[in-house]
C-alpha cells in the first residue's frame, strides 16, 4: 500500500494501484497481439496462400495454430486481463479502502502475465488440447485457476475490510463472478482421460464454452456497466430491483445455456430443451438491465454525445443487448439447423466480445486510468478514433459474415453440401471474406489509436490538478 | 452510512425530485427517492409494465417449449429439394466416381459406364451402388459419405447413360 504521492496531487490521494497497472497495460499488449493473429487468419482466409513462403510459416503459421492462439489470447490475455484491472481497481473503490495486499496483487499480476505468454508459445508451438476456447495444456490451466484463487482472496478479504455497509450492485457481479469464473474454468479443463470421450466430452465443454462468455465476460462486463454508468453520467441507478432480477435470474439462467451449441445433435431432447429454455428466458436478465440503463439515462442521453468513455459504454450496452437477442434466436431448433456450422457464428461471437464487453472494458480504461496516473487521457481525437474505427470495422465483419453464415446454411441444406456445389458455393462467398478482413483491419486500425493513446497519456497526459472533479469520485 | 433502515437517511434533494416523478418511484422502507452505497446513489425506480409482461409471456412459453416441442429433423423436412434428380446424380458422378469412371464406354481405372444399367440390369447395378465391388477394389459409396438421396441421384443418372 504505497502511500507515496503523485506531483501535482494533493498528499492525501495514494498512488495508483500497481496492480492495475500492469493488468491494463499487459492487457493492451494482448488485445494488439490477438488483433493480429485474428488478422493473419481472415487474410489467409482470402488467399491461402499468404504467409506459407518457408517451411517455418508452414508449421507455425497454420490455421489450427493461429486460430487458438487469436481466441485464447483475446479471451484470456486481453478480456480477462483487463476485466482483472478493472476489479482490482473498482473492488477496494467500492470499499474505500486499498487492495487488501497490494504484494499478492502484484504477484499475481506478473505470474498470470508469465503463464499466458507461456500458454501461448506452446499453443503455436503445437501443444494444445484441441479444445475449443479450452486449448491451453493442463500445466498452464492449474496456474491460471491459481491466479484466480489468489485474485479471488484478495479481493474477498479487501471486501472484509471494507469501511461501507451495504455491498453496491457491481460488487455482486465481480465477487460472484470470479468465483464463477474458477469453477467453470476448472470443470472445462478437466482432461479427456477423466471424463469420457463423445457426447459427454461435448457436454462438458460446452458448459465450459459457452459460461466462459456468460458467467464470467458477462457478469464482470455487467457489473462494470453499473459501476461505470452512475459516474459517467452523475445520476443514480434507475431502480434496485431491477439489478437484483437481472443478478439473480442470470444466476438462474446462463449456466443451463452448454447444451444448446449441440442442437439437433447426438444428444438427448430433453437435454436440448434444458439448453434452449433457460436461453430464451436469458431475454429476462439481459432486458431487465438494459431498462435500467435506459431508466438511468432518461432525460441524459445529450451526455453520449459529449462523454467519450459514456460513448463507448453506450456502445457496448447496446452490442451486448443485440447479442442477447441473437443468441436465444439461434438457439432454437429451426434457425439452429440454418446457421449451426457456418460463418454466422463467427460474426456472432464477436458480437458480445468485440461489441460488448471490449466496448465496456475500453470505457473502463478510459475512467480508470486518469485516476490512477493522475494524468488526463492524452487526446479526444484518437478517443474519437478508436471509437469510429472500431464500430465501423465491427459492422463491416460482422455483417459480412452474418450474410455469408445465412447463405451457407440455406445452399448447404439445399444439398450443397459437399463435390463441385460445394466449391462452387465456397468461392461465391470470396468476397465476403475480404469484407471481412477490410473489417479487421478497421478495427486493428481503431486499437493501435487506442494503445498509442494510452501510452501517450500515461507518458505525456496533462497532470490533474488539486481542484480536479477526478480527485473527488475515484 | 446509508443503510435504508436507519431513519436518519437523508431526505429527497431537489435532484431526486426531479429524477424521478412521484408515480415512479415504488414505495419503500425509506421513503427517500434513492439510497446511498459506497457514493453511488441508487433509486428504487418501478419495474416497468413491459417488462412484467415479458416476463410472463417468456415463463408462459418456457412451460409450452418444455412440453411440447419435437425434435427437427433437417435432411427431410428442412431441404425442399430432397428428391433425387440425375442433375443432382451427374454432380455426385463428378465428385466421386468420374476419379476411376468414364461417363463414357472407355475404360479409366474401372470400366466406361456407357449403357452401364442396360449392361448389369437394374437389381444389380442397385447392389453394386450400395456395396460396391469388393473382389476388384470398388469402395462401396455409403463409405465415401454418400447419403441414400445421393445414391438415387446417381442412379438416375447412370441409367440415363444409354448406349
Amino acid at each position: 500500500m504505497a502511500q507515496s504521492t503523485v506531483q501535482g496531487v494533493p498528499a492525501r490521494i495514494p498512488k495508483g494501484s500497481a496492480t492495475v497497472k500492469i493488468f491494463f497495460y499487459t492487457s493492451i499488449f494482448y488485445l494488439l497481439a490477438s488483433m493480429v493473429l485474428g488478422l493473419v487468419v481472415a487474410l489467409k482466409s482470402v488467399n491461402p496462400e499468404f504467409l506459407t513462403s518457408n517451411r517455418f510459416l508452414q508449421e507455425y503459421f497454420t490455421y489450427g495454430r493461429l486460430r487458438p492462439t487469436h481466441t485464447n489470447t483475446a479471451l484470456i490475455g486481453w478480456l480477462t486481463s483487463v476485466y482483472f484491472g478493472v476489479m482490482y481497481y473498482g473492488v477496494p473503490a467500492l470499499c474505500k479502502r486499498q487492495l487488501w495486499s497490494e504484494k499478492i496483487g502484484m504477484f499475481t499480476a506478473v505470474l498470470w502475465n508469465i503463464n499466458y505468454i507461456a500458454g501461448a508459445i506452446s499453443i503455436l508451438a503445437g501443444y494444445q488440447t484441441g479444445v475449443e476456447y479450452a486449448e491451453l495444456p493442463l500445466l498452464f490451466d492449474i496456474v491460471v485457476v491459481i491466479c484466480v484463487g489468489l485474485t479471488f482472496w484478495n479481493l474477498i478479504q479487501t471486501t472484509r475490510h471494507r469501511q461501507e455497509k451495504i455491498l453496491y450492485v457491481s460488487m455482486w457481479y465481480w465477487l460472484g463472478s470470479i468465483l464463477n469464473l474458477a469453477i467453470v474454468y476448472i470443470i472445462g479443463n478437466l482432461p479427456v482421460a477423466w471424463i469420457g470421450s463423445g457426447s459427454i466430452q461435448m457436454g462438458y465443454y460446452y458448459f465450459y464454452l459457452h459460461n466462459i462468455i456468460g458467467l464470467w465476460f458477462t457478469v464482470v462486463g455487467v457489473g462494470t456497466i453499473y459501476y461505470l454508468l452512475p459516474k459517467l453520467v452523475q445520476r443514480p441507478i434507475y431502480s434496485h430491483k431491477l439489478s437484483l432480477i437481472g443478478f439473480w435470474m442470470i444466476v438462474a439462467f446462463y449456466s443451463w445455456n452448454g447444451p444448446h451449441h449441440l442442437v439437433n445433435g447426438p444428444i438427448p431432447v430433453w437435454l436440448m430443451k434444458a439448453g434452449i429454455i433457460p436461453s430464451i428466458l436469458l431475454l429476462i436478465p439481459v432486458w431487465s438491465v438494459l431498462a435500467n440503463i435506459i431508466g438511468t439515462m432518461k432525460g441524459v442521453w445529450y451526455k453520449v454525445s459529449q462523454n467519450l468513455a459514456l460513448k463507448f459504454l453506450i456502445t457496448g450496452a447496446l452490442f451486448y443487448g443485440l447479442a442477447c437477442i441473437q443468441g436465444p434466436f439461434q438457439s432454437l431448433m429451426g434457425p439452429h439447423a440454418i446457421l449451426h456450422f457456418t460463418y454466422w457464428t463467427v460474426g456472432h461471437a464477436h458480437m458480445p466480445l468485440f461489441g460488448g464487453f471490449s466496448f465496456v472494458a475500453f470505457s473502463a480504461v478510459y475512467y480508470m486510468l486518469p485516476r490512477l496516473t493522475y494524468r488526463h487521457i492524452y487526446s479526444r481525437a484518437l478517443m474519437n478514433w478508436h471509437y469510429w474505427l472500431s464500430v465501423i470495422g465491427f459492422l463491416i465483419f460482422a455483417f459480412a459474415m452474418w450474410t455469408a453464415g445465412i447463405i451457407q446454411g440455406f445452399e448447404w441444406m439445399d444439398g450443397k453440401q459437399l463435390g463441385s456445389a460445394f466449391l462452387q458455393m465456397l468461392e461465391s462467398l470470396h468476397i465476403f471474406l475480404i469484407s471481412r478482413a477490410v473489417g479487421g483491419s478497421l478495427m486493428f486500425l481503431g486499437q493501435i489509436a487506442f494503445a498509442w493513446n494510452v501510452w501517450r497519456s500515461v507518458k505525456a497526459g496533462q497532470l490533474v490538478t488539486a481542484d480536479d472533479p477526478i480527485l473527488v469520485s475515484r | 452510512m446509508a443503510n435504508p433502515r436507519d431513519p436518519k437517511t437523508p431526505a429527497p434533494t431537489d435532484t431526486a425530485q426531479t429524477f424521478q416523478t412521484s408515480e415512479e418511484v415504488e414505495p419503500h422502507q425509506d421513503d427517500g427517492h434513492y439510497t446511498v452505497v459506497s457514493d453511488i446513489k441508487v433509486a428504487h425506480g418501478k419495474v416497468p409494465k413491459f417488462l412484467k409482461f415479458v416476463y410472463a409471456a417468456l415463463a408462459v412459453w418456457g412451460l409450452y417449449y418444455a412440453l411440447a416441442a419435437k425434435p427437427i429433423n433437417d435432411r427431410t423436412e428442412a431441404s425442399p429439394s430432397a428428391v433425387p434428380t440425375a442433375e443432382a446424380g451427374a454432380e455426385v458422378f463428378s465428385t466421386s466416381c468420374a476419379g476411376c469412371h468414364n461417363p463414357t464406354a472407355e475404360r479409366k481405372i474401372g470400366p466406361g459406364l456407357l449403357g452401364v444399367q442396360q449392361r448389369l440390369g437394374d437389381k444389380e447395378l442397385d447392389n453394386v451402388l450400395h456395396n460396391g465391388r469388393p473382389d476388384k477394389g470398388m469402395p462401396a459409396p455409403p463409405s465415401l459419405n454418400l447419403t441414400e438421396n445421393q445414391i438415387q441421384s446417381l442412379k438416375l443418372y447412370l441409367t440415363s447413360l444409354k448406349k
